[in-house]
């Protein structure tokens, strides 16, 4: 009788210590970037220099700020953890036709326009203007 | 003094031990004491025993481990402590504390229990002196039916700090706690006990810059190891004003042999929300402890040899948080980005020869913690070790005591990792001091002595000082006196 009062203690004291927390999901977005110019013209290669103040892929929580990969046929990969996100840049792109125009992106650049990037994988299109 | 008159004769049992001997008996028993339950003044192996005492103590550190509880610290107290057992089958223990104080050079923190809520304290880049008080309330009843006992225990825990010059934190806390117990007799003598045990914590923390020309300083809330949430850095009311909400559990088992054998378990879980009141109260950190301590050994009266096993784990969540774009911030998701691993196992060996205690203690102990993104790593491990003697004799109405301790300790070594272009230059700088002081040799000589003199059978007072160097300057010392009875 007594060894079943210590097998119901034991019990009930492990039953307290099952709490815990929510298993978490993964912490990366794999992003990618695609560029959509206002004519319609492809981009064959675009830089955005991270030296330049206003470019940036900033997380608007961790303020990490991210560097743009190099665009090449229009797109870029880039690995971020998930989040709510800031994009905006200008930079020169070089179109398929060989020619090179100053072009900016600014649709993402303030909080009320941020984006959110929640999932494991994630296409984002930036819109371009034409700066000259 | 009347209310003290009357705690006196509430409390004071008809008990054939005079007041010196109730003394020398809790500072010369072996026998095991079950703290962490309810039922702890019925299975205390004391007689009843209760004190009124004031004293002041303070520490002065050159180089603190832990700059967030400021390098000097000087504090008032007034603890009164009571174990009142009018017979063998109940017991009614209870503690009221009051302390007002202050830390010195307070640095990186703004906030109050910061051992409790880190990572996820609130800090300032200039720091300062921090005034405390303090209120502390326990009570708790045990009784005995037949081979089966009950405890129920209650504890309430007030705590106000404050910084008298810019930026300005002012944190109340609120901590509530409430615990049952129960546990039966064996037919051998020995006495098994369970108990659970939940507690309610709240603090709230409001940082003012009364300077007219606005704030010089920067509020940061940090997320661990020199990583901070950069959206709400800055001095604006969405920066500095937070609020800490959660509750915790726990569970023990103790176990008291009826031939020397004891050993005791318990698991604590607490679970603290860390919100933003100006960002419609969304929570955007939580910080979850987990600990669990094995105890164990064999005691006689004239040695006792106990083995301990401490674990805990630490792990913090940071909040998505969107936009806000419609009026209201929301959570987006929450991930695990910091982790803590501490440990803590050793053993100890006490001696009791005439009226001299020989003490002597090995553990060896270390954390990991841990950010995960930027990848970010602190860890540290080292021996502790300790050796003691005491000496206590009665001379008719006197009971005097003296005590010498030696602590060493001895690092095995220290790593650090922080991406500096991720990290700000102080707090780079900040932690590569902790990282240094972690692999500190430690040695420390303590000698605390006591006087006390009966005034009546079951009345005495006392005073005693203790103080405690050690080789890097890390220094406390202690002053006090009271009643016993």
């Amino acid at each position: 009788m007594r060894k079943q009062y210590i097998l119901y203690y034991l019990v009930a004291a492990l039953s307290v210590l099952s709490c815990g927390t929510k298993v978490e999901p993964e912490l990366f977005c794999e992003l990618t970037l695609s560029l959509a110019t206002e004519d319609g013209a492809r981009v064959a290669s675009m830089t955005v220099s991270s030296s330049l103040e206003g470019n940036q892929c900033r997380n608007l929580n961790t303020g990490m700020n991210y560097t743009y990969p190099v665009f090449e046929d229009n797109e870029a990969l880039l690995r971020v953890q998930k989040g709510v996100y800031l994009l905006s840049f200008d930079a020169v792109a070089t179109l398929e036709d060989g020619s090179t125009r100053s072009v900016r992106h600014y649709g993402h650049a303030d909080p009320q326009n941020a984006v959110n990037l929640l999932s494991g994988r994630e296409t984002l299109t930036l819109e371009l203007v034409y700066l000259d | 003094m009347p209310l003290l008159l009357a705690l006196f004769l509430l409390v004071s049992a008809p008990d054939s031990l005079g007041v010196l001997e109730r003394s020398a008996q809790r500072e010369r028993s072996l026998a095991p004491r079950p703290e962490k339950t309810a039922s702890s003044a019925l299975l205390s192996p004391f007689a009843a025993y209760s004190s009124v005492e004031a004293g002041v103590d303070g520490t002065s550190q050159k180089a603190p481990l832990f700059p967030e509880e400021g390098d000097h610290r000087l504090e008032g107290t007034l603890r009164i402590s009571l174990l009142s057992r009018k017979d063998s089958t109940s017991a009614v223990g209870g503690k009221v504390l009051y302390s007002n104080g202050i830390k010195r050079n307070v640095l990186w923190n703004s906030t109050s229990d910061y051992f409790l809520v880190y990572p996820y304290a609130v800090a300032d880049s200039v720091g300062g002196d921090c005034r405390r008080e303090q209120y502390f309330f326990s009570g708790s009843y045990a009784f005995r039916k037949g081979a089966w006992h009950y405890g129920f225990a209650g504890s309430y825990r007030a705590l106000h700090e404050w910084r008298e010059a810019d930026p300005r934190p002012r944190n109340i806390v609120s901590d509530l706690t409430l615990g049952l117990s129960t546990g039966f007799r064996l037919s051998s003598g020995a006495v098994l006990d369970a108990g659970v045990k939940y507690l309610r914590y709240s603090q709230s923390s409001q940082i003012s810059f009364y300077n007219t020309r606005g704030a010089n300083s920067s509020v940061f809330h940090l997320t661990g190891l020199g990583s901070h949430y950069a959206r709400f850095a800055g001095s604006n009311s969405m920066a500095t004003t937070t609020r800490y909400g959660g509750s915790g559990i726990g569970a023990s088992l103790s176990f008291l042999g009826a031939k020397g054998w004891f050993g005791f378990f318990s698991y604590e879980m607490t679970d603290i929300v860390h919100y933003l009141p100006s960002q419609n109260e969304t929570p955007y950190q939580e910080v979850v402890v987990r600990e669990a301590r094995l105890s164990g050994g064999y005691a006689t009266q004239k040695w006792k040899v106990q083995a301990h096993v401490n674990g805990g784990f630490r792990s913090g969540l940071e909040y998505v948080l969107d936009n806000g774009n419609r009026g209201l911030v929301q959570t987006l998701m929450r991930f695990a980005m910091f982790s803590r691993l501490s440990f803590d196992a050793g053993a100890q060996g006490t001696y009791i020869a005439g009226p001299f205690l020989f003490t002597g203690g090995l553990a060896a102990e270390g954390f990991h913690a841990q950010h995960n993104y930027p990848g970010r790593v602190l860890s540290s491990a080292g021996l502790d070790s300790s050796l003691g003697a005491s000496w206590l004799q009665g001379f008719g109405s006197w009971l005097l005591g003296v005590s010498a301790r030696a602590e060493g300790y001895v690092p095995f070594g220290a790593q650090l990792i922080i991406p500096e272009q991720f990290t700000m230059p102080a707090l780079t700088e900040y932690y590569t001091l902790r990282k240094e002081r972690l692999e500190r040799f430690r040695l420390g000589a303590g000698l605390s002595v006591k006087a006390q003199r009966r005034l009546l059978r079951s009345l005495s007072v006392y005073a005693g000082a203790d103080c405690l160097v050690t080789n890097i300057q890390d220094n406390t010392y202690k002053l006090f006196i009271g009643l016993n009875f």
